[in-house]
This record gives structure tokens, C-alpha cells and sequence, in this order.
């Protein structure tokens, strides 16, 4: 196995509605530590869910996946089937996979520093010193320093999805999936977000894999995904 | 620290809708304390005049005169004085007095009723007794003068006053009946409706003439150091003195108590009926407040957040939600309560009715710290029941529905 690899996807399928509507038809994929990279492709084309099965947030019909090393679903012919627990899944997102969502998503009875901080919370090896040290630093990283105290309603949007950046990033995770997250941002927002994304790539090593429809985005990443229903493009 | 926070800061995010909320339960926790209060102020007045004019702690009976409906003279304690002279030096013992009970007639010029005439040692009856400290006009009687003493009812009925004469006719122990004149020397009201309408004391000399007796009871009433001590007293005479019956006060007074069950638990259903009514607002309140954050809900869960965490955020919702309007029921509740235990509700309006308790001036509502630590107990209980379901919901949702379309 090759260590390197921090998402190896193996002819992964999916299908809702009892197989009546197919997502995914055997895509592969294999993501590399500090890969920038984007699944494009238009609506329905199973963005989304790809994004959803690597996040560990739904399990395929078939196929393989692995992430950070740890196998979260094998279905392979002459195997026997593997599927995590369902509380396995939730240690690995807590532990090794940061999201950014399309609409921020920030809670918002909490201030900038404890949305931060807030994935750590649930972290035992952080404490409370080690939270309050970390949500500065990622603050200052995503350049929001002196606006730790305020709420995401007296943030603008582009400083909400600073937060939400910093916040997907403060474990330091082995991935961070970020669905569509400059979809909710003006042009220019936009684009300083994406230089974020890119400049905390490049910082912390992480690796992103972005869903997204903006051009900028695509762009700005070193792995172009296309997927055009449910197969990826060749 | 971070649930408790969040729990917290949730229920400001909607200020109306909790205050209404939290409004309700506070409403119906003060309810259910002072609906607590009145039953324990109704229930520890009763029994101080149940041991107070009535019963004592312990009560010696001839055998079979408490089956009787109008128990005569042939049921009796004769030699009294012994019996009483080796209970009154035991330990715990605060004082042991002799009564005789004769059904009578009372005549004053033209007016005529029933009467319980009892026959009372008033040195020693006032140890046991408060009947003598509730004379309102007039004196106490004392030993050796042809003196009553009349209920503050039957007086004011038959219109008697201080220094009238008046006849008293009882049945004596061999069968004849027995008039005599007596004067009025006091009236007593001490708040009990059966002895302030029924009742005359005479000395017991009086009575024992009256009944052609000599140191004879029809009850040997005792007093003790303390109420819990009845029991093993009762039965260490039981067991010395077999040709007595003797029986507790709660015993003598089961029938009231049972009743006063009854009325708890009918009470505590009504009050429960304005709990559920308050639980279901509570209910309504957690299932908005679940629908409302159902992506943030996804979120949380897409961070690695247990089923149990998220759920624990909304049970705590619900537990700081009903600690905080408990509180403030608690705070309106005993207010209410205290200012009536001082003014106490008056019971004039059911002079002369029978209602049940052995009550005729005043109810005093009696606020006990177990009804505060109770009623905050089940205010939070009951708020985090009412949550119960909405935070199940809330954590068993699929995490990428609720991301997506806001759904659990």
C-alpha cells in the first residue's frame, strides 16, 4: 500500500432511489498529500457525492476507499465486504478530514475564535490552552487577526469563510473537503479565497479536494476532476 | 464546556420564544408549590389540632369504644389514676391526663342540642391539651367548681354568654338520666370545628358526679417527648397494659390521612395536567429549535460530533431551559406562598360547613424545602423529557440531508 496516498478511491459506485438513479459508475481516484485538487463537472454529474464518500458522511454500493491509510469501505469480488462503524467513521472525520462548506456554516451563537475552536473541543489531545493557542494562530493565518471576538453576523461573507478555512484546518486534518466554497462569494471574495485555500495548502501540507463550478477555482488547481455522469473524464 | 455553551447560548437565539416558554413552566412550577404549600399547610395544622385538642400523641380506649357510634358509659376505664401513675414517670413522657366522655343534652331556656360533655382534670388536661389556652371570653375552668367550659360555635348558635346557667343532662353509668345546672365560666375557640361545635369541658369531679363514677376514663390520653416516638410507646403499652386499647394519633386519625391521600395525588393530577401543557410548549420550543438549526446539526456531525453529544446540546437546552424557569417559578411560588402563610386564607366563608379538615379560622399554606427541591427537580425533569424526543430526532438525522436540504 502505498503510503503516500491520502484518499485512494477504486471503482467506487453509487446509486439512490433502489439503483433507479446512478451517481457514480467505477470511478478511481488517488489523492496525494498537498494535492489542490477540484472535481468540476456539471450538476448531477455525482461531485457531491464523491466528495460525500471520500468525507466518510456515505458508504458506496461498491468499490473501494481508503482514507489516511485507514480502509472505510472494500467490496471487491472474492472478498469479504468491509464496512467501518458507523462510530469508526465519526472518529476519522473528527480526526483526520476538515470541511468548508458552500454556506459557511459557522455557528452562529459563537464567536469567530470559538467556531475555531470548536472542532478541537471534541479532540482530547487538545487543551484548553492548546485550543486557545491554535484557533489564534489559524485566525492569524487566514488573516482575521482583531476579529476574534465578533459573531459570523458581523463578519462579511468572505471573513465567514475565512473562519469556516481556519476552522476546517485547526486540527490540521489529513484532508480537507471543501463543497462548492466559493459559490456564496463575490468575484474578488472569491478569488482571495482561493489564494487562501491555496496559501494554507502550501503552510500546513494538507491536502484539498475542492467541489466547485467556479473557473477561478478549476483554474488555481494542479488536479482538474471532471466528472460527467458519474464517470470520471478522461 | 462546549455543549454547555452552545446549550446555553442557543436559548437566547430565539429570546421571545423562550421567555414564553420558560414563562409557562414558571407559571405552572409556582402553581404546583403553592397548590404543595396549601396541602402541607392544610395537613400540618390538622395534625397539630388532631395532638393539640383531640387525639395527644397516644390514646388509651376501653376495648370496643372506638366501634361504638355513641359510646356510653359502659365503656370505660375504671381505676384510671393507677394506670396513669405508672405511665407518667416513664421516659419520653411529657404528661398523661385522664378525660370522660358523656354524650348530653344542653338546655339553655328554650333551646336545646347535643352535646360531648367531657370531663377533664384541667391541671392535668392542659399539660396534654391546648384546649384550655383557647378560651377567647370568659375563664378556664378548674377543679372542683360547677363550672363549663363551651365551644366557641355552640355558643354563638344558642346564644350563651359568660355567667349564664345552664342545664346539662347526661346519661350516668347505671342508666339514669342526670341533669345539672352548670355555670358558663368560659368559651373556647381553638380551631378545631368539632370541639368548637360540639364540646363542653366540665372538671372532672363535675363529670364523675354526673355520671355516678369514680375515677373512671373513657380515654387516657398522653403526651411524649417527641411525635415518633408514638409507635414503640404505644406498643410497650400495648403489650403491659392488654386491657386497654392503645392507639397512635395517625392511627385514631386514619381515616383523615387516608382522605388526605386521596387529595394529593387528585391535586397533583390536576397540577400535572398544567405541567403537560407546559411540557408540551417545551416540546414545540426543541422541535423549532431542531428544525431551525438542522444544518448546523450537519455540521456538527460532519466534524466528528457523536449522536450522543448533539443530543446531550439539546437535552442540556432543555435542562437550562427548565432550571432557569423552575427557578423563577420557585421564586413566584414561594412569594405567593410566603405572603399567605403570614395572611392565611380565611376559612369564615365555611363556618359551620364541614370541609373535611379539622380547620375553622384560617388555612396557612406551610412552604417545606422538600417542595422547592422537588418541584426544581421535576420543572428540569420535565424539560428535558419534553426534549427527550426532538434531541433524538436531532442526532439521528442523516448528516448529509441535513447539510444539504436543511433536513433531518
Amino acid at each position: 500500500m502505498d503510503n503516500h496516498v491520502v484518499v485512494r478511491i477504486q471503482n467506487i459506485e453509487k446509486s439512490y432511489n433502489q439503483g433507479k438513479v446512478k451517481a457514480l459508475r467505477g470511478v478511481d481516484l488517488d489523492v496525494q498529500p498537498e494535492a489542490f485538487l477540484t472535481l468540476a463537472g456539471p450538476s448531477g454529474s455525482g461531485k457531491s457525492t464523491l466528495l460525500n464518500l471520500i468525507g466518510a458522511l456515505d458508504i458506496p454500493d461498491s468499490g473501494y476507499i481508503e482514507v489516511d491509510q485507514q480502509t472505510l469501505f472494500s467490496f471487491r469480488p472474492g472478498a469479504a465486504p468491509v464496512t467501518m462503524a458507523e462510530e469508526d467513521r465519526t472518529a476519522l472525520r473528527r480526526e483526520k478530514i476538515g470541511f468548508i462548506f458552500q454556506q459557511f456554516n459557522l455557528v452562529p451563537v459563537l464567536t469567530a475564535r470559538e467556531n475555531v475552536e470548536l472542532p478541537l473541543e471534541i479532540l482530547s489531545s487538545f487543551s484548553k490552552k492548546d485550543r486557545r493557542e491554535r484557533s489564534r494562530e489559524m485566525l492569524h493565518l487566514v488573516g482575521l487577526d482583531g476579529l476574534e471576538d465578533r459573531r459570523p453576523s458581523q463578519l462579511s461573507g468572505g471573513q465567514q469563510q475565512r473562519v469556516a478555512i481556519a476552522r476546517a484546518l485547526a486540527k490540521k486534518p489529513a484532508i480537507v473537503l471543501a463543497d462548492e466554497p466559493t459559490a456564496n462569494l463575490d468575484g474578488d471574495t472569491g478569488q482571495s479565497i482561493i489564494e487562501l485555500m491555496k496559501k494554507m495548502r502550501d503552510e500546513l501540507g494538507t491536502a484539498f479536494v475542492i467541489s466547485t463550478h467556479d473557473p477561478r477555482v478549476i483554474e488555481h488547481s494542479e488536479i482538474k476532476i471532471r466528472l460527467i455522469d458519474g464517470r470520471i473524464e478522461t | 464546556m462546549m455543549v454547555l455553551r452552545l446549550a446555553s447560548r442557543n436559548l437566547m437565539r430565539n429570546k421571545k420564544r423562550t421567555i414564553l416558554t420558560a414563562t409557562a413552566l414558571a407559571l405552572g412550577i409556582s402553581v404546583l408549590i403553592f397548590a404543595m404549600s396549601l396541602l402541607d399547610g392544610m395537613d400540618l395544622q390538622s395534625f397539630e389540632n388532631f395532638i393539640a385538642y383531640d387525639m395527644a400523641h397516644v390514646k388509651g380506649l376501653p376495648p370496643g369504644r372506638q366501634d361504638e357510634d355513641f359510646p356510653g358509659l359502659d365503656f370505660r376505664i375504671d381505676n384510671a389514676s393507677d394506670f396513669i401513675s405508672q405511665i407518667e414517670n416513664r421516659p419520653g413522657v411529657l404528661a398523661v391526663a385522664p378525660r370522660l366522655e358523656m354524650n348530653g343534652m344542653l338546655y339553655l331556656r328554650t333551646e336545646e342540642t347535643f352535646i360531648r360533655v367531657m370531663g377533664i382534670d384541667p391541671v392535668k388536661d392542659s399539660q396534654v391539651f391546648k384546649t384550655l389556652d383557647a378560651v377567647v371570653d370568659g375563664e378556664p375552668i378548674t377543679n372542683g367548681e360547677d363550672a363549663i367550659l363551651i365551644g366557641f360555635y355552640l355558643a354563638r348558635d344558642l346564644g350563651i354568654e359568660v355567667g349564664d346557667i345552664i342545664t346539662v343532662m347526661v346519661r350516668s353509668a347505671p342508666g339514669a338520666l342526670n341533669p345539672r345546672q352548670l355555670t358558663v365560666k368560659g368559651i373556647m375557640a381553638c380551631g378545631h370545628p368539632d370541639v368548637d361545635q360540639f364540646e363542653a369541658y366540665v372538671p372532672l369531679s363535675v363529670a364523675y358526679q354526673m355520671a355516678l363514677l369514680y375515677d373512671s376514663a373513657t380515654e387516657i390520653d398522653i403526651l411524649l417527648e417527641h411525635e415518633s416516638m408514638c409507635e414503640p410507646f404505644r406498643d410497650s403499652l400495648a403489650s403491659e397494659f392488654q386491657s386497654i386499647e392503645w392507639h397512635t394519633w395517625r392511627e385514631l386519625a386514619a381515616d383523615f390521612l387516608s382522605i388526605s391521600k386521596a387529595k394529593r395525588v387528585a391535586w397533583l393530577i390536576m397540577i400535572s395536567i398544567f405541567a403537560i401543557m407546559a411540557a408540551v410548549g417545551i416540546a414545540n420550543t426543541m422541535m423549532m429549535s431542531v428544525h431551525e438549526r438542522t444544518r448546523e446539526i450537519g455540521t456538527l456531525r460532519a466534524f466528528g460530533f457523536s449522536k450522543s453529544t448533539v443530543r446531550s446540546i439539546f437535552l442540556l437546552e432543555g435542562a437550562i431551559l427548565g432550571l432557569l424557569a423552575s427557578f423563577a417559578g420557585m421564586i413566584i411560588g414561594s412569594a405567593f406562598t410566603l405572603y399567605l402563610s403570614v395572611e392565611g386564607i380565611s376559612l369564615k366563608a365555611y363556618e359551620g360547613m364541614d370541609i373535611g379538615v379539622p380547620l375553622s379560622d384560617a388555612l396557612y399554606p406551610a412552604l417545606l424545602p422538600n417542595t422547592l427541591l422537588l418541584s426544581l427537580l421535576f420543572g428540569i425533569l420535565m424539560a428535558v423529557a419534553a426534549s427527550w424526543g426532538s434531541a433524538t430526532r436531532a442526532s439521528k438525522g442523516e448528516i448529509i440531508k441535513a447539510l444539504r436540504e436543511g433536513m433531518l
